[in-house]
């Protein structure tokens, strides 16, 4: 083995050494969440973490066209609302259970998502992005006022129970808990969705993109058909989680197109860090959390989020989880730069007399160890994209 | 006898719909000089427009120095806010490597905080301050015509030219306009960036302001004030395509004119749409946009 070898393994550790750590740390998370509303003690508990539960999704959605694409979408929003409205037409009028609505709605949505797409990202991410706002108003215009279709500003009322019944067993889904539960399995399943997507070979395909879209293309990669792919499953997952909120809450109405939800979600993945996962999905607890534990009327959580969003663009426009970990991470590398030398008496013989900096230049020719540290402190933000 | 009305009832509302429009031509052209300068898409254009509004009110019914005082001040204070907005959030967003996103972001997040601001503070509710020509109209082409929208389309109109002879005319505006060309090359030849975004926000914000005190005597002062501009400037800047100045104040008056036909000839809802499906034609039709001819690569 080389010396240059041997140095490329030796950064290793601090990505496996976390591997069980992680692991054990995700099934606890998992354990609480699963038993919340057995100790949860209130109602209000439950809807808190219901709540917990649907921005963690919704703003997970937001991150794979933002975080990972690259590409600032308000229609998260849209497509929830979209979604809701598209699950409960279907279940009304097919006359079918809620389930079977919900899934179809979010099939609607995704097919609504693909023209939309082709027509929003083929400009400049600036115009998708305004595109997407204007797009939003349009179709909480088209809530508002198709009366007919929509029930106009005061919605459909009275929807039906997500009840399950298959053959002898019957499952009712009635009660705080029990949509607990309900909101749990579809967003568990899209948080689920969108770590494998990202974590796959095609959400590096999407990392590429986001960086330079030219350069991708340049490489054989369809970008259009990977973009709109990319949003119309963030369009389908948003839209299921709005459809189960809409029978939770028992009403669906143009409230649900509104940016009360833009400014939470785009906040939680602001402060997570796009294209970091568990940074935004702690981002979605903590900022739920937070204005219930303060008791803020609605004025005052639009105030609380619209703060939150100018303070991380303007202060740590990287977001406050991926700062910390690349904090983190330096300092590993750091460590395991110290432990090189220390296993290797000659490393530390070339390269103590002139300190980190000089020693990377001097050798850099030579492609010693020293250079690999200054290599991972530049890239650190996409290697830390591939730890989480 | 069109569509069940006498032709002059629709030319009284293209008539109205020029007097928005005017409005309309001042806010987008606004946006578009301060992203074409600065770089950034002002999402809180908004809600500056809608505290242009409050300050115009607060001069011209607190204060009691009446309508023509307010304008006049409304532009300054606002201009001055535009300038000190670029010391305050536009200079740390425009050195930011993602400037466009964090800069949407950063001024959805204000537009947020001032529109649930005012109402915490001042309540929802409309607001008209008083203005002895409000109901008074006039004649023209044998339609009857609000004096007051045709006092704001005036404005507009000496504004809009004025803005003019300034982009043309001045160096600053010459400035104005050839920093969006190259920004490398106007550093290489001595502009300054500080001085022309400043500038930029100033002039911006302040056709802003304007906009806002001449329209409030039949519009209203009300913190969501701004929603509807900022939708429709959006919309009016992606039809124009972007950095268009001229474009967006053709565009403008236009959209205003249909706007005021759509709502006043069918419906409220066939209003707001429109601003909505012109813009989704335009982009299916001429994806970058309809007015600018080249295209920057963004």
């Amino acid at each position: 083995m080389t010396t240059s070898e041997h140095s490329l393994l030796s950064i290793d550790p601090p990505v496996h050494r976390g591997r069980l750590a992680k692991s054990s740390g995700v099934l606890i998370l998992l354990a609480i969440v699963a038993t919340f509303p057995l100790w949860a003690g209130s109602d209000y508990y439950v809807t808190v973490g219901t709540l917990v539960l649907t921005y963690a999704g919704l703003s997970q959605t937001l991150n794979m066209v933002y975080g990972y694409l690259g590409y600032m979408s308000i229609s998260q929003v849209t497509f929830w609302g979209i979604g809701a409205y598209a699950a409960v037409k279907v279940t009304l009028d097919w006359h079918v259970n809620p389930w079977v609505g919900i899934l179809v709605g979010s099939l609607i949505t995704a097919i609504i998502a693909v023209p939309f797409g082709l027509l929003s990202m083929r400009r400049s991410r600036n115009a998708f992005a305004i595109v997407s706002i204007v797009t939003m108003l349009f179709a909480a215009l088209i809530a508002n006022d198709w009366q007919s279709f929509t029930g106009g500003a005061t919605g459909i009322i009275n929807l039906p129970e997500p009840n399950i019944h298959l053959g002898s067993i019957s499952i009712t889904v009635v009660d705080e808990r029990q949509f607990y539960y309900a909101t749990l399995v579809i967003a568990l399943a899209v948080l689920a969705i969108v770590y494998l997507l990202v974590s796959s070979r095609w959400g590096r395909l999407l990392k590429s993109i986001k960086a330079d879209e030219s350069l991708s293309a340049s490489y054989g990669t369809n970008n259009t058909f990977h973009k709109v792919l990319n949003l119309s499953i963030a369009a389908f997952l948003a839209a299921s989680l709005g459809a189960i909120t809409v029978f939770r809450v028992t009403v669906v109405d143009p409230s649900m197109i509104n940016f009360y939800y833009v400014a939470p979600i785009l906040g939680m993945v602001l402060v997570g860090g796009g294209g970091s996962f568990w940074g935004v999905t702690s981002a979605a607890a903590a900022l739920t959390i937070i204005p219930e534990i303060l008791r803020m009327t609605d004025q005052y959580q639009a105030l609380f989020y619209g703060a939150v969003l100018m303070i991380v663009a303007l202060a740590l426009p990287e977001g406050v989880a991926p700062t910390l970990m690349k904090r983190r991470q330096a300092s590993l590398a750091r460590r395991s730069l110290h432990e090189r030398r220390r296993l290797e008496p000659s490393l530390s013989v070339a390269t103590s007399p002139l300190g980190d900096a000089n020693a990377s230049a001097s050798v850099a020719a030579g492609g010693s160890p020293a250079e690999l540290d200054i290599d991972w402190s530049l890239v650190s933000g996409d290697l830390q994209e591939d730890l989480t | 006898m069109i569509f069940g009305f006498p032709p002059s009832f629709w030319l009284g509302l293209v008539v109205n719909g020029l007097a928005t429009g005017g409005a309309y031509a001042l806010f987008a052209a606004g946006l578009t000089i301060i992203f074409g300068v600065v770089g950034i898409l002002n999402f809180a254009q908004g809600e500056f427009f809608m505290v242009g509004g409050f300050v115009a009110f607060f001069i011209s019914q607190n204060l009691g120095w009446g309508y023509w005082v307010s304008l006049v001040l409304t532009t300054a204070v606002m201009a001055a806010v535009g300038a000190g907005s670029y010391y305050g959030m536009f200079r740390r967003l425009q050195r930011s490597p993602r400037a466009v996103e964090v800069g949407l972001v950063t001024t959805l997040g204000l537009s947020i905080l001032l529109q649930n601001g005012f109402t915490i503070l001042f309540g929802a509710i409309p607001r008209s301050p008083n203005n002895s020509l409000l109901n008074d109209n006039v004649v023209v082409g044998g339609v009857d015509t609000g004096v007051l929208m045709l006092i704001a389309l005036g404005i507009s109109i000496v504004a809009l030219g004025g803005l003019h002879l300034f982009l043309k005319r001045s160096r600053l505006g010459l400035a104005i306009r050839g920093v969006p060309q190259n920004r490398e090359l106007a550093a290489i030849i001595g502009v300054s960036s500080a001085k022309v975004t400043t500038t930029a926000l100033a002039v911006g914000m302040g056709l802003t302001g304007l906009a806002a005190a001449a329209i409030i005597p039949f519009y209203g002062v009300f913190p969501t004030m701004g929603t509807g501009f900022v939708f429709t400037g959006f919309a009016i800047v992606v039809i124009a395509g972007f950095g268009s100045i001229g474009g967006a104040i053709v565009i403008a008056l236009l959209l205003g004119v249909v706007m005021s036909v759509a709502g006043g000839g069918f419906s409220a809802s066939a209003q707001d749409a429109a601003p909505l499906v012109l813009m989704t034609a335009a982009l299916l039709v001429r994806p970058n946009g309809l007015v600018k001819r080249a295209v920057r690569a963004q």
